[in-house]
């Protein structure tokens, strides 16, 4: 495939864009596809090998999905939101890493890892194969014209091409080259989609200062740069049509990540830093889609670059938080140097760079919908999903009640991580990726592609959502039920299957009760424990190469879709009512900003190493910078999430842009770990984005 | 009487505060947005959208008030002794009271949950409305409650008021949000009452060297004539050691529908300021002011 891709490929090289890049494979990439995210063509094709293998299990899973308790994206294994080695390349280039591999067969005993290492080989010779192929474009494309400006720009091009095919960029315009062109390439060699474009802060600024001490670049010419490598990337969709008319409805991967920490604990930021921000700025950008790591350390001239654009209508920043993520990687096996430089991958899928591949987006589960299962008797559902539940009905105690929603939600996910184990070791017949993996650390050394536990990770996320949904339901049970005694739990239970019907007065006490968000003791304590009870028992499996679970606490659009088939539950909620991303309290309560920050900084976020990701819609009006720039300390100095997903918006606005879409076309939100222009999205998505709570 | 308390605040002074909403106000700005805060008394507002017919209410109030018939809702309230028994019972928030007593140690409670959130931020406890110099002993009392605590204190005004009440909290208020509404001239018609008293209290706090912030609602064809602008100008140029910046706060309409909830006339309809509305005003300010202006 490799060779075949090589040798057929057509370079494709645009006067005004310094780098290269574009193989017009992008079709191929996709499958033809146009509802498809990053990669997938392999797995489509292949995707067949799963069902033959295990078709009672595939089966099971897939219905998992299709009835809301799980996600099959995959179905089994993550084929995108990945990020391609790039600190390994800049610092080895492509012979380096050829020459680590030759290494590691030499010194390799197993015959049966030869498969691989000829795989490998082969990827990266093709790799040297399609750069040449640039250098040989632009070196005609320079011979065509007279012009000393086009042939400066040809020119450049060559030289650089034929210098990436084998060794590490040596200037910052090779450093951003090659973070292109590898992005690239990683798409396309294997078949898995890269969502992140790297981290150019902390990875190119060596080459930066040396290019300005030696007098090669100006800061002016790195700012025009960074304009023209992040313009390329945003203009590929055309954001301004109905989100069902673009490119896989508007979102890209295209992961930028700038700021956070070094090993040492140090602040990485600098003057590129700022740069990139500025140019994002300036040029009104969405994509890339820049994750802005923060700590305790990071400066204030830096939050309030990031704050200003919130405050201009563009909701466009994502927030990753280093004081709750780099403790929670190193406390899940990783090394200080792999934990610092973690990115996120196409939302929020938190990836050790450069030693392991993503696998954060395969299967979020539903709390929500395993609530449902638990109280709404359903044993056709069950039967289907392959699943015996409990039935809550005879409790006598809160503690029966808590035992049996917390065995079945246990039963849920067994069946899903025994079948993601069992199904999950056909992935490296599916999808194996020997290029990509003979990048990564330690493969070459194993002779085993990443498909096989060959990394030096092997991680598989479990991101659960409905969060608010499971914790309000117990507190809401325990305290009407069992504690004040105003309704029994039949009638509880009645009132539920219901959807509420006639039991409206229940259904306001309920609402009136202490829940997540609302700064109460008791509810913090209930899901302190229940996280450390389902972390336990998700830890307790091993996933399909052998390596861990790790938990995480998110989902994607699913808040919205899986909503219309979760009926209503303990909490007040009522049938099809969308669900509250991550760690985001329900939208029944209105608490205040504080106490919602210090519950979620009270839960053990440290075993959430996949991310933990909080909602905030703030209001616009009268929100100052300085206001903005100390609510975002405060959500980073005590740990609140791994990741803030923010919006500052104001609901006049939003019923204006509804009315008049034509004024608002710059409004840009949040949605779910992306943004996209407010008045692009469906109807669907702007209610749930409107339901969100203000604050 | 406090009508509310919000804690986590970004929008009444510097950092995450807890902005506590003192009930009555004397003035009355026919721009008003939070009409239930002017009464000194309780209220009870009704949003007949949002009932459901269940009945609750009716069964509950011991004056009548609620019937239905046909499918609808009325209510007497005129009869209404604005006990809240309804609200209590009220499934769908169709019916709520304003208006509620707390002890000043109650309040502090709840303020000094948020003490590391002040620490981190700047932030700290504000006074609003309302109008809290309407309420001078509880003002001065739980001010003094907060700086005993360490906590930094702002009070939001429109500045009307005896001066023995700026005396007595001028010492306790670290800075004031201090209302710059229209000029002169047109102070009675567009907010009740004189200005002269108003801003004799702001050059008093200048005297004595308060940090002050000025905020201006922003009421196109109210309030953005070219006297206003001069009015302010001159102002802030005389105070401007005191002065720290000026807020510019664009009217929200979002506050016309509560008078009809409350069951009394609203005074004023207007659309929102456009976003180039108000950046436009404040370019016209900035060309004219000696401190940074900004929207609030
Ligand atoms: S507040 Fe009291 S008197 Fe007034 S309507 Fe409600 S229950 Fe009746
Ligand atoms: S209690 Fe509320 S919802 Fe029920 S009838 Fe009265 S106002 Fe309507």
């Amino acid at each position: 495939m490799y060779e075949i891709i090589a040798e057929n490929f057509t370079p494709v090289l645009f006067r005004n864009d310094p780098f290269f890049w574009e193989t017009g494979l992008k079709t191929a990439e996709y499958n033809g596809r146009r509802e498809l995210s990053a990669g997938g063509f392999l797995m489509l094709n292949r995707e067949h090998l799963y069902r033959e293998k295990h078709p009672e299990s595939f089966l099971e899973y897939i219905m998992a999905d299709r009835h809301a308790l799980h996600l099959a994206y995959g179905p089994f294994c993550d084929y995108d939101h990945h990020c391609f080695p790039f600190s390994n390349l800049l610092k080895l280039g492509l012979s380096g890493i050829l020459a680590r591999l030759r290494e590691g067969r030499r010194k390799n005993t197993c015959p049966d890892r030869d498969d691989f290492y000829t795989a490998a080989e082969k990827g990266l010779n093709s790799v040297q194969k399609i750069i040449l192929k640039f250098a040989q474009a632009a070196e005609q494309r320079k011979n065509a014209t007279e012009d000393p400006a086009d042939r400066t720009h040809w020119e450049r091009i060559e030289q650089t091409a034929l210098k990436l095919s084998q060794d590490p960029p040596g200037t910052f315009f090779e450093g951003l080259a090659s973070l292109r062109f590898f992005y690239e390439i990683g798409n396309i060699m294997d078949g898995i989609g890269m969502s992140v474009l790297g981290s150019p802060d902390r990875q190119l600024i060596r080459l930066y200062r040396a290019d300005l001490q030696a007098g090669r670049l100006t800061r002016e010419e790195a700012y025009d740069l960074i304009c023209r490598f992040m313009l390329q990337v945003d203009c590929k969709l055309d954001s301004s049509r109905p989100l069902d008319k673009q490119y896989n409805a508007g979102e890209q991967g295209d992961t930028l990540i700038l700021g956070g920490l070094d090993e040492a604990g140090n602040p990485v930021d600098n003057e590129l830093t700022e740069m990139f921000l500025r140019a994002h700025e300036e040029l009104q950008l969405i994509y890339p889609k820049i994750q802005f790591r923060t700590s305790r350390r990071t400066p204030a001239e830096l939050f309030h670059l990031v704050a200003r654009p919130y405050l201009a209508g563009r909701n466009v920043i994502g927030l990753l938080n280093d004081e709750v993520l780099i403790p929670a990687l190193l406390k899940n096996g990783k090394t200080p140097h792999d934990a610092s430089g973690y990115v996120a991958g196409g939302c929020w899928e938190v990836i050790a760079e450069g030693t392991e591949h993503s696998e954060g987006a395969n299967c979020y589960f539903s709390l929500g919908r395993a609530m449902d299962l638990t109280i709404h008797h359903d044993p056709e559902l069950l039967k289907e999903l392959g699943l015996d539940f409990k039935q809550p009905d005879s409790a006598s105690s809160f503690q029966e009640f808590l035992d049996c929603c917390m065995d079945n939600v246990k039963t849920a996910l067994k069946k899903m991580l025994e079948t993601i184990a069992e199904c999950g070791s056909v992935w490296p017949e599916v999808n194996p990726c020997p290029f990509f993996s003979a990048c990564l650390d330690t493969c070459a050394e194993t002779g085993l592609d990443y498909t096989q536990g060959g990394a030096k990770y092997s991680p598989h996320s479990v991101p659960l959502t409905g969060f608010a949904i499971w914790i309000d339901s117990l507190e809401s049970v325990r305290k009407i039920c069992f504690e004040n005694r105003e309704a029994s739990l039949q009638e509880m239970l009645t009132a539920v299957r219901n959807n509420w019907k006639g039991f409206e007065q229940l259904r306001k006490k309920v609402l009136s009760l202490p829940h997540w968000g609302g700064g109460n003791p008791a509810v913090r304590e209930l899901a302190g424990e229940i996280l450390r009870e389902l972390h336990q028992f998700i830890t307790s499996f091993r996933n399909e190469r052998g390596g861990p679970f790790q938990c995480g606490l998110y989902s994607y659009s699913d808040i919205v879709f899986w909503a219309k088939q979760t009926r209503a539950t303990p909490d007040g909620r009522k049938d099809g009512d969308f669900l509250a991303q991550g760690i985001t309290p329900s939208r029944m309560h209105h608490d205040s900003i504080t106490s919602v920050l210090k519950d979620a900084a009270s839960l053990p976020l440290e075993d959430f190493p996949a991310n933990s990701v909080l909602n905030l819609n703030l209001s616009r009006n009268g929100l100052t910078e300085d206001a903005l720039v100390a609510l975002l300390r405060c959500w980073t100095e005590i740990k609140a999430s791994g990741m803030l997903q923010l919006n500052c918006i104001s609901r006049e606005e939003l019923e204006d842009a509804d009315r008049n879409p034509g004024s608002h076309e710059g409004l840009i939100v949040r949605l779910y770990g992306y943004s996209a222009r407010y008045v692009t999205l469906d109807a669907d998505r702007r209610r749930e984005f409107k339901e969100r709570n203000l604050f | 009487m406090i009508f509310d308390i919000i804690k986590g605040s970004v929008h009444d002074g510097p950092g995450i505060r807890t902005t506590v909403f003192l009930k009555g106000c004397p003035l009355r700005c026919i721009w008003c947005h939070n009409p239930e805060s002017q009464h000194f008394e309780k209220e009870l507002l009704w949003i007949p959208d949002n009932c459901i017919l269940c009945g609750a209410c009716i069964h509950t109030c011991p004056r009548a008030c609620h019937t239905i018939s046909d499918g609808h809702h009325q209510f007497r309230r005129d009869n209404c002794i604005r006990c809240g028994r309804c609200a209590e019972v009220c499934p769908e928030k169709a019916l709520r009271i304003s208006g509620r007593k707390m002890s000043i140690q109650e309040i502090l409670d709840v303020v000094l949950e948020d003490r590391l959130f002040y620490e981190i931020s700047g932030g700290g406890l504000t006074l609003s409305g309302g109008e809290p110099l309407a309420q001078v002993d509880f003002a001065e009392a739980l001010l003094k409650a907060a700086h005993h605590q360490g906590i930094h204190t702002c009070i939001e005004t429109c500045g009307y008021a005896e001066e023995s009440v700026l005396e007595r909290l001028a010492p306790l208020t670290d800075l004031w949000l201090f209302d710059f509404k229209a000029d002169f001239a047109s102070y009675p018609s567009l907010t009740g009452k004189p200005a002269d008293i108003i801003f004799a209290n702001l050059r008093k706090l200048a005297e004595k060297k308060s940090r002050i912030i000025l905020r201006c609602p922003f009421v196109p064809g109210r309030n953005d004539m070219s006297v206003c602008r001069k009015e302010l100008s001159d102002l802030v140029w005389e105070l401007r050691e005191s002065i720290q910046h000026v807020e510019v706060e664009p009217y929200n309409p979002l506050g016309e529908v509560k008078y009809a909830q409350l069951g009394r006339k609203c005074l004023m309809t207007a659309e929102k300021p456009s976003d180039a509305q108000t950046a436009r005003w404040i370019a016209l300010l900035r060309e004219v002011l000696p401190c940074e202006v900004i929207s609030g």
